[in-house]
């Protein structure tokens, strides 16, 4: 039975992390920054919200067992205030950080659709990746966009509390699928790991770990000796994996046989050549098809 | 190899992150933005050590060589529950059965070879040459050496004259592989007996 605890980063993890990547990439300071800064205010509020799912394992392993993810993500009770509070922290980083700022900073972290009342729907938009119904002076896609961004890192740590109590001790070999196993969302990257290669990818959402096979497809039926790589050149270590027949990709970092560690959303950054290869192939990330 | 809008549109979704570095209005690297990449594709298969009747799970990666594949890289298969990832020295060589420092092995076997009785060397020959010799060696073996029955000793350890049917012979001996699933073992074995051959062996061991 292969166990697979996710270790959370914390504060302090976070910053050290991001002090290691911009000194070896330096290009990305920008981003690495200004995404470690709301990885920083996610690790806070992950010590502060609690998870209202109560389970026990063998009804977790049920639900596994007949492919229901242990939470239902849009029914996840998440604390408004809290919720509120976390978006506006977000907002100001990307007011700080951002090149050119955010100028809707106020108007989203006040807006209407975050009330006690509506967050529910807003949660099932943002999770189901629809677009936000902000109307006046919202003509840019691309603002549009970084709203949904806010709102979906703002929900990461009341998913990421629940799959640390939930998913804790769960065997690997009931899920191996191609979306989280606690919240249902799409890989964000993964990692061969150090010491035996297993593949291990990590939910865009929860930021739980779990177990893909390495050679097959987790995202159709056509699985079996459709997984293919590619990699650039002259950085074989980092890969797209993906599938021939559905040209789905993860991008993953192959740790096996190295004492290297990693922080995915960070090496999500620093691998964006590698996306752009993927593109050029034809191919769509995981979830975002 | 500027991304254009409508690509980092297509590209934004869930979280920040790579997907929406362009979209958070940051710049892709100098070489990222400039220079085409060089992509290299390959593939991953799942396959079995050879070595030994452990039969260890590999994972062999394989290139695009002109119109074959060729392997590049071979490890442990951490989702095969006989070796979780692990592999011993020989196994961990395994790639080396077919290409040693990137070159193809030239101890490699691709034809069968036949040695003449008397003869030092080894001449290639067809699939067709060999299998026809090997039926033929098989058949004049069996014949030649066919115990069609076998006296019962009685208690005094007398032969007593009477006769059971053998159908055997004790002239071959067959030699299975640690590497045949459970079906095809069996099949394997059922093959030897009727040709009645006795000495059904295995190579299990390390
Ligand atoms: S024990 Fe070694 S030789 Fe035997 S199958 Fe496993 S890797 Fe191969
Ligand atoms: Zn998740
Ligand atoms: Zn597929």
């Amino acid at each position: 039975m292969a166990v697979v605890e996710t270790v959370d980063p914390g504060v302090q993890g976070v910053r050290e992390a991001v002090e290691r990547y911009v000194e070896r990439y330096p290009d990305y300071e920008g981003a690495l920054r200004l995404y470690g800064a709301v990885m920083e205010l996610q690790q806070k509020a992950l010590e502060e919200v609690g998870c209202s799912v109560e389970m026990d394992v063998e009804e977790r392993d049920a639900r596994l067992g007949t492919l229901v993810t242990m939470v239902d993500a849009p029914e996840l009770e998440v604390d408004p205030v809290r919720y509120r509070s976390l978006v506006k922290d977000i907002c100001t980083v990307m007011e700080e950080r951002r090149p050119g700022g955010f100028e809707h900073s106020k108007e989203l972290y006040s807006w209407d659709g975050l009330s006690d009342e509506n967050l529910r729907s807003t949660m099932a938009r943002v999770l189901a990746g629809e677009e936000l119904p902000l109307t006046s002076g919202w003509e840019d896609d691309s603002d549009k966009i970084l709203a949904s961004n806010i709102l979906w890192e703002s929900l990461a740590p009341f998913y990421r509390k629940c799959g640390s109590i939930l998913a804790s001790g769960m065997d690997q070999s009931i899920w191996q699928r191609g979306h989280c196993p606690v919240c249902g969302s799409a890989p964000l990257m993964g990692f061969f790991r150090n010491e035996d290669g297993l593949w291990l990818v990590e939910c865009s959402l929860c930021h739980t770990l779990w177990n893909l096979q390495r050679a097959s497809c987790p995202f159709c039926s056509e699985s079996l000796g459709s997984l293919e790589f590619l990699y650039i050149e002259d950085e074989p270590g980092k890969r797209v994996q993906y599938c021939s027949s559905c040209k789905v990709y993860i991008k993953t970092v192959n740790l096996r046989g190295t004492d290297k560690d990693v922080l995915l959303p960070l090496e999500d950054i620093v691998t964006a050549e590698l996306d752009l290869a993927a593109s050029e192939e034809g191919l769509k990330p995981a979830g975002r098809q | 190899m500027e991304l254009t809008r409508r690509d980092f549109i297509k590209l934004s979704g869930s979280g920040l992150g790579a997907a929406a570095l362009v979209n958070l209005g940051f710049k892709l690297p100098a070489r990222a933005a400039t220079e085409p990449l060089r992509i290299v594709k390959a593939v991953e298969t799942t396959g079995v050590c050879s070595f030994c009747a452990v039969g260890c799970g590999t994972l062999l990666a394989s290139e695009k060589e002109g119109d074959h594949l060729k392997i590049v890289n071979s490890e442990g298969n951490p989702d095969n529950a006989i070796n979780f990832g692990t592999l011993c020295s020989k196994g961990s060589a395994v790639i080396q059965k077919s290409y040693i420092d990137g070159e193809i092995n030239p101890e490699r076997l691709t034809k069968p070879l036949y040695r003449a009785k008397g003869a030092s060397d080894w001449t290639e020959i067809s699939w067709k040459e060999a299998i026809d010799k090997i039926a033929k060696l098989v058949k004049e073996t069996r014949d030649a050496n066919w115990i069609k029955e076998d006296e019962i000793i009685g208690p005094d350890g007398k032969p007593t004259g009477k006769k059971v049917p053998a159908n055997r012979t004790e002239a071959i001996g067959t030699l299975g592989s640690a590497e045949l699933s459970n079906e095809g073992a069996y099949l394997y074995q059922k093959f030897a007996r009727s040709l009645g051959v006795v000495y059904i062996e295995h190579h299990a061991r390390l």
